[in-house]
């Protein structure tokens, strides 16, 4: 049935293909079909050569024992895993978008914007930079204050364009800029309020996380000195 | 002189002749060199399962500790192991979950950002690789060794400080954050898989244009490396590829946060 077709078929196709050109075309086709078709049915068979040697047929009683040693290991896993999520409050912000999240163990207990590090490099000649970054990975909290006074650092006075004043010189003091509570990340970082709340969500800080009243005060009562802040 | 025309006409008859033989051999040169070439791409896939082969049988721990014929189980087992593991570092690590396809970021055992894939895609090599040397490659946790993207790491702005308020106050600037670039990312583990992930949107110009710069630079490597690999008769190579589609805020957020060399875990049942 099938060769009746093909001779049939030739029958037709013999007349056109004596033609020179269109010989040139068919045999063009057949080349190109052998070239996208040929090195994959050869990479399929030899594919299939070594893989196939892996299909074993194991005895049944010792895969049952091996099922049962497995889904008991896994159990100890899940365990020892779920033991690393912290069991108290932790806060977890995200740096690239601005967000913080206040989790209890496993429970979601606040979402929202924050600020973080504008990643800003502050030029001041040759001779001094800084970074305004905010740093990632895992943090515990060093420290926790009521109505935080901010101590200006030198490249506070560097931005605006004014001129760094002594270590302990009266300008360096503001009161009321950081909110009603801080807490420490160390290394100078802090968590803390601001009187720009319309940039909450934006990355404007020197490297500080930003916080709007309500959320600053949830945060301050929920964790403690030694609670965990992830940074990413 | 009918000598001379004699010889030139049979020169020039002799040397059309060779001529048009000359084209067609090259041709046929030409051809059969492309299928070879093409024959040696294809045998990439085979030479890196012969690769494996070899140094599993090197690696006799790999053999005796995972039982074969409880796959899935065992491909379990080996991930949790390897997560477990990775909460031993101190810096953010990479978990790519095919089975639930989420992509994810650790940190000593925490879970900082989560995302579920739009679309997937794993090589066919992949998935027909048998448990054996699935367990013995790419169930251990692996680090990143190369890295093509088109969104910056980190976006740092340089300013030079004012010299004075006035200037201060003229300076203000939008934060270069907010200046969002089409994100496509190649993540080329140690493990010889690569990563590839696409974010989920792109029906804008500047997505399109982004795509197929990032792909035609891709394709164009790997088809450099084959040639190279050719030219000089060493042995074909094959990265195995997973494609992966992110929402693109979730990508920046999880490339941002990865240091330069993060553990990273993969993990896919058959």
């Amino acid at each position: 049935m099938i060769l009746n077709l093909f001779n049939r078929l030739w029958i037709r196709l013999r007349p056109v293909y004596s033609h020179y050109l269109i010989r040139r075309i068919f045999i063009g086709v057949l080349v190109l079909i052998a070239l996208l078709i040929g090195p994959n049915v050869i990479q399929q068979i030899l594919l299939r050569g070594t893989l196939s040697k892996y299909n074993l047929v194991e005895d049944s009683i010792s895969v049952s024992a091996h099922k049962a040693k497995l889904q008991a290991e896994i159990v100890k896993l899940d365990k020892k895993l779920q033991a690393k999520i912290p069991a108290n409050y932790y806060l977890v912000i995200n740096t690239a978008e601005n967000e913080f999240q206040l989790y209890k163990k496993t429970e979601l207990i606040k979402q929202d914007k924050c600020s973080t590090g504008s990643y800003t490099l502050l030029k001041n000649g040759d001779q001094q930079q800084w970074l305004f970054k905010t740093p990632k990975g895992e943090f515990r909290i060093q420290g926790k204050t009521t109505s935080p006074v901010w101590k200006k650092p030198d490249w506070a006075f560097v931005e605006a364009g004014l001129p760094v004043p002594a270590a302990n010189a009266v300008s360096r003091f503001e009161y009321g800029v950081l909110g009603d509570y801080a807490l420490s990340l160390g290394q100078g970082y802090l968590i803390h309020g601001t009187l720009y709340q319309r940039f909450l969500g934006l990355p404007v800080t020197h490297g500080c996380v930003r916080l709007n009243d309500e959320n600053l005060e949830l945060v301050y009562k929920s964790l403690t000195t030694g609670s965990k802040v992830y940074i990413y | 002189m009918k000598t001379w025309n004699w010889c030139t006409n049979h020169l020039l008859l002799a040397l059309k002749y060779i001529s048009i033989n000359m084209t067609r051999y090259l041709t046929y040169a030409f051809v059969g060199i492309v299928f070879i070439f093409l024959i040696y791409r294809k045998m990439g896939p085979v030479a890196e399962l012969r690769r494996l082969e070899k140094s599993k049988l090197l690696d006799s721990l790999s053999q005796d500790f995972y039982p074969m014929a409880t796959s899935d189980l065992a491909r379990e087992f080996a991930f949790k192991k390897e997560l477990l593991d990775q909460t031993q570092s101190d810096s953010i690590g990479l978990v790519i979950n095919l089975n639930d396809s989420t992509v994810s970021i650790n940190i000593h055992g925490v879970t900082l950002h989560s995302t579920k894939m739009s679309a997937l895609a794993v090589d066919s090599w992949l998935t027909r690789l048998p448990d054996a040397l699935y367990l013995h490659q790419y169930a251990t946790s692996t680090s990143i060794g190369s890295v093509r993207s088109t969104i910056v790491k980190e976006p740092i702005v340089v300013r030079d400080a004012p010299k004075d308020p006035e200037e201060a106050a003229v300076n203000a600037y939008e934060p270069d954050t907010l200046i969002q670039n089409p994100a496509y990312l190649q993540f080329v583990l140690e493990s010889n898989l690569q990563l590839i992930i696409e974010q989920d949107s792109g029906n804008t110009w500047l997505e399109t244009t982004t795509r197929y710069k990032f792909f035609s630079a891709m394709y164009w490597h790997e088809f450099k490396t084959d040639l190279k690999g050719f030219l000089t008769f060493s042995q074909p190579s094959y990265t195995p590829s997973v494609r992966v589609k992110l929402p693109v805020s979730d990508m920046r957020s999880i490339y941002r946060a990865l240091p330069a060399r993060p553990v990273v875990v993969v993990n896919w049942s058959e």
